[in-house]
């Protein structure tokens, strides 16, 4: 389909205005609520990876009867991939910060 | 006057029992139901007429479309635009069924875990099978990153699969809690207004606040859930 001429004009019009748009806004800065945002999600990063862990030590100990002793290691392997949850959020918003430095 | 915690009880409203198994259609399905029927009439009935120049209610969905598209392609890349329609799908029936649980009488489906909870392991096995198709036997390499030498494997490979089993309930918890919070919060002011007579009306004022509140947290809410499928979707594709 051939697009008309005045539409052409007007794309042109939108894309010009979006430039300027652009250059004049300042680099946008991290609001208050965003950072209530990152807290949230890194406390529930951590808290998940700990109660996933849990369950699936508690499981195993209930089905092969471990006597809590998975319980306990798996608690632990939680609580580190509930950090490392985090560490990669952490790095992840540090990676697009300087993207968006560059 | 009912509970604040009453709203969020399942009802059975057609029994059904088949083999043992209750698989009633309840109000929490009848709000699922709903909320699917909603955006898919509001999309028909907006692109009735397409045309080139889009007008007022051309407008809606194509501004909902190009906005979660953005979304997939800031975060996954090209190639993620092949799944393009199910994240859009997802995304749009949290979305639906968060607004259709701030009407009266209605049933908000996204704050309960088991509802929310299946939604996120779909996705996640969705992530694995895209992941698993892509890479192949590489897939393994997200329990086992490289560089990490091996007599560390006992201790990395069950942190990388709790790492990995975990993301979908930290994505089901965040809008669980979050709507269900909001919801009691707008039921205990509530309780105010009829309790406190004539000076009821300052708890009116500020549950009208809370409804406005939370309609963004319901938009915002189903933001987060499309963002953080895409870049477990991102994980999956990309990863190492």
């Amino acid at each position: 389909m051939q697009i008309p001429e005045d539409i052409k004009a007007l794309d042109e019009k939108i894309a010009k205005a979006k430039l300027l748009k652009q250059q004049e806004e300042p680099q946008s800065k991290h609001s208050d609520f965003s950072h209530l945002t990152m807290g949230l999600r890194l406390g529930v990063e951590l808290a998940s990876g700990t109660i996933v862990g849990a369950a699936i030590g508690y499981t195993l100990d209930e089905v092969f009867d471990f006597k809590y002793i998975m319980l306990l290691i798996f608690t632990i392997f939680g609580g580190c991939a509930g950090m490392l949850n985090a560490y990669r959020y952490i790095k992840s918003i540090n990676t697009n910060e300087e993207k968006e430095g560059e | 006057m009912s509970g604040p915690m009453e709203q969020f009880e399942i009802k059975k409203l057609v029994p059904i029992e088949i083999g043992g198994y209750d698989i009633s259609f309840t109000n929490s399905a009848l709000c699922m139901v709903l909320a699917a029927t909603l955006v898919v009439s509001i999309f028909a009935l907006c692109l009735r007429k397409r045309t080139l120049v889009p007008g007022v209610y051309q407008n809606i969905p194509e501004s909902i479309y190009e906005f979660i598209y953005k979304i997939v392609l800031d975060n996954v890349g090209k190639e993620g635009l092949k799944y393009f329609s199910f994240i859009f799908t997802l995304s749009l029936f949290i979305a639906s069924g968060n607004i259709l649980g701030l009407f009266p009488y209605s049933f908000t489906f996204t704050s309960h875990l088991a509802a929310v909870g299946a939604l996120s392991i779909f996705a996640l096995l969705f992530n694995m099978i895209v992941g698993i198709r892509k890479k192949k036997w590489g897939y393994l390499r997200t329990f086992m990153p490289r560089g990490i030498p091996w007599p560390l494997a006992p201790l990395i490979i069950p942190i990388e699969t709790i790492s990995l089993l975990s993301k979908p309930f930290s994505l089901t918890v965040r809008l669980v809690a979050n709507m269900t919070v909001g919801h009691i919060m707008l039921k205990i002011i509530a309780g105010f207004v009829a309790a406190l007579g004539v000076c009821g009306v300052v708890p009116l004022f500020f549950d009208g606040c809370i409804i406005a509140f939370e309609l963004f947290i319901a938009v915002l809410q189903a933001y987060i859930y499309t963002i953080l499928s895409c870049i477990y979707l991102s994980d999956a594709l990309h990863y190492h």
